[in-house]
């Protein structure tokens, strides 16, 4: 339970950083259903138009019924890229992945289990994030891992890799048994992928990784201990926001 | 579609790497493992030849006999005290016996195993033990091969990291588990009051009129000793399984084991037959036994195999249904001596614990005196009038007089040299 306190207040404290950052310098997207994109600010609407104010100065009413979805984005935070889409260059971030984490278990059979992982972070510039990180891991051992995450987007495009670097400690669900008791230990997980840029605020993820995991079994009635270590192949499907 | 099969084809490559990573599970064990020791024969079938007395190093069983203690040097021979005077016991001469773990004493005549053999050696002059006769292999081997007899194991400790889903390397045995080692326990010598030899009840060797019986881990031999130079091995017979000691009692012989207390009748002497067995948990297991009552000490420890220190009393008014009547915890019981109405037992480290047994079953709201601060892992209460324990330990050999069953006064110590 302290983990879980502890990563809400890291979230907070790194959302708040990002939200003093912002300026006002805003400015809205409008994309409309044909393709066709403006930019400007939307002055008004009601409940079929919006009033829009174009770059350039000249003020025009379009129809709601043409237009697909507006988007607003701040530019001190966000550049524009190829088809009217806006990258997120600063500010919070936040990753959602599911994952599958396969390999071959201590008694040699193949084996793959479920993962699941929520990162808040912020974002410093296209090549460097920091967040922190939790979820559930599910070995022959359920844990829930706390970890610090870095990772950046070096290209500027819709399409970019990406890498993702997670390290922190694993801490076992149900932490005993009659005859033997759990202790976690560290979690190294680096990833590499790609990044696919939406119209909305949001990107999917598709990646593969790497997951090690320590753990410590002790037995109750023995004087020795079990150090295992999950290594796993992680392929990883997430959503950016 | 085409990003969809990308995907698919994605996910099966990483896949295909999946049985690259494997998880690991490993355990560090500190375990006793076996480290067999070779011997050619030349080097143990050698003229037994009386030397200058020596240091005790490695002590293990005692014998007494009349005025003289045989103590037994672990594999190495037999050092002989003359205890005319309990409080002056003089260390007079050694015998160097290659494999010597177990000894017995009749008329004049001390019979010793040397590694496979069984020697003879007249005592009747106990200052100058005089070689006699050998008997050949007529105990077991533990292995032989291109570098000579397997005569035994050493047992070394070792750490090892190893997969948590093997086995361990070369057998041996948890720190925890212990195990027994058939060729030496602690201590012991052999027979009861016959002629005034006594050993004491970690022995492994025994005379009971003109035989001699001897136990290894699993057999009960019989040797005719009517020709008493040149005993023959008459008979060879299962005994149990870790048989480690033997006690006479009337025409029984009771053998204590890893896992029980085994009762044999040797009415007919060259046969013995098997009648009954009282089962415990394994543990190291000396027996002393009395008309009523067998007492059974059961002790976890490095050499035995089992969780439990405690004193068994067992009923064997019927012999062949001994029953379990009452237990005792205890701290680690080692060898144990009845005389009388007194119980003396061995505490390891512990020292000693005396007990009034005239009523066996409260024995534990009867105990007389609680000796510490010394090692003790056999007893034999001197027969006679004299009130003189002879105990030996990892320190050495003790004499204690019994003041009137309340205290213990330390007469002598012949210590080890460390």
């Amino acid at each position: 339970m302290r983990f879980f306190v502890l990563f809400v207040l890291l979230s907070l404290n790194i959302s708040l950083l990002a939200q003093e950052q912002q300026e006002n310098q805003k400015l809205e997207i409008i994309y409309f259903k044909n393709g066709s994109i403006i930019k400007g600010k939307i002055l008004n609407e009601n409940k079929t138009d919006y009033q829009i104010e174009m770059l350039g100065g000249d003020i025009i009413t379009v129809s709601k019924k043409n237009v697909s979805i507006t988007k607003t984005v701040n530019l001190k935070n966000a550049i524009f890229i190829e088809n009217g889409l806006t990258l997120q260059t600063k500010g919070h971030y936040a990753v959602y992945t599911f994952n599958l984490l396969a390999g071959s278990s201590t008694y040699g059979y193949s084996d793959i289990v479920p993962s699941l992982s929520i990162i808040h972070g912020y974002q410093f510039d296209q090549n460097l994030s920091i967040g922190v990180g939790t979820g559930i891991d599910i070995y022959d051992y359920t844990l829930i891992p706390i970890f610090l995450d870095i990772r950046g987007y070096p290209r500027k495009k819709r399409l970019s890799p990406f890498y993702a670097f997670d390290f922190g400690y694993g801490f076992p669900v149900r932490e005993s048994s009659n005859w033997s008791s759990i202790r976690g230990g560290l979690m190294l997980n680096p990833s590499l992928g790609f990044r696919f840029l939406g119209r909305r605020e949001s990107s999917l993820h598709i990646g593969i990784g790497y997951k090690k995991q320590f753990v410590t079994r002790d037995y109750r009635h023995q004087d020795y201990s079990d150090e295992i270590v999950f290594n796993r192949l992680q392929f990883q499907v997430g959503m950016m926001f | 579609m085409k990003n969809q099969l990308t995907l698919f084809v994605f996910i099966l490559v990483i896949f295909s790497f999946q049985s690259c990573v494997k998880d690991t599970c490993e355990r560090e064990v500190t375990y006793i493992k076996p480290i067999p020791v070779y011997k050619q024969v030349a080097e143990f079938r050698i003229d037994i030849k009386v030397k200058e007395a020596q240091a005790l190093k490695e002590p293990g069983k005692i014998y007494l006999y009349n005025n003289y203690i045989f103590i037994n040097e672990i594999r190495e021979g037999i050092h002989v005290i003359d205890n005319s005077d309990p409080e002056n016991p003089l260390n007079i001469a050694y015998v160097p016996i290659p494999g010597n773990v177990d000894m017995a004493v009749k008329d004049g005549i001390l019979y010793a195993d040397n590694y496979t053999d069984l020697v003879t050696l007249d005592v009747s002059t106990p200052s100058n033990p005089q070689f006699l006769d050998r008997t050949e292999s007529v105990f077991p081997l533990e292995g032989q091969d291109a570098q000579g007899v397997l005569v035994y194991y050493e047992y070394e400790e070792v750490t090892e990291i190893l997969d948590c889903h093997g086995s361990f390397n070369g057998g041996g045995f948890l720190e925890d588990d212990v195990f027994i080692n058939s060729s030496v326990n602690d201590s012991g010598g052999s027979a009861p009051n016959y002629n005034a030899s006594v050993g004491g009840s970690m022995a492994r060797f025994t005379i009971m009129n003109q035989y001699l019986y001897t136990v290894d881990a699993y057999n009960l031999r019989v040797f005719d000793l009517s020709s008493p130079n040149n005993p023959t091995l008459t008979n060879t017979s299962y005994a149990g399984w870790n048989v480690e000691t033997i006690f006479p009692y009337g025409n029984y012989l009771y053998l204590g084991s890893s896992n029980g207390m085994h009762i044999h009748d040797v009415t007919d002497p060259l046969n013995p037959q098997f009648i009954s067995s009282f089962w415990h948990p394994s543990a190291c297991d000396p027996v002393f036994v009395t008309e009523k009552y067998a007492y059974v000490t059961l002790r976890s420890g490095t050499f035995c195999d089992g969780f439990t220190n405690e004193l068994d009393v067992i009923d064997i008014n019927d012999i062949y249904n001994p029953l379990l009547v009452k237990n005792f915890a205890m701290d680690n019981p080692h060898g144990l001596s009845v005389k009388d109405n007194t119980l003396f037992l061995c505490e390891g480290d512990f020292g000693m614990k005396v007990f009034d047994v005239e009523n066996p079953l409260i024995l534990d709201t009867k105990k007389i005196a609680d000796f510490g601060g010394f090692s003790a892992y056999d007893v034999i209460a001197m027969p006679g009038n004299d009130d003189i324990l002879l105990v030996i330990g990892d320190d050495g050999f003790y004499q204690f007089r019994i003041i009137d069953n309340q205290d213990m006064q330390q007469l002598s110590i012949i210590p080890v040299e460390k």
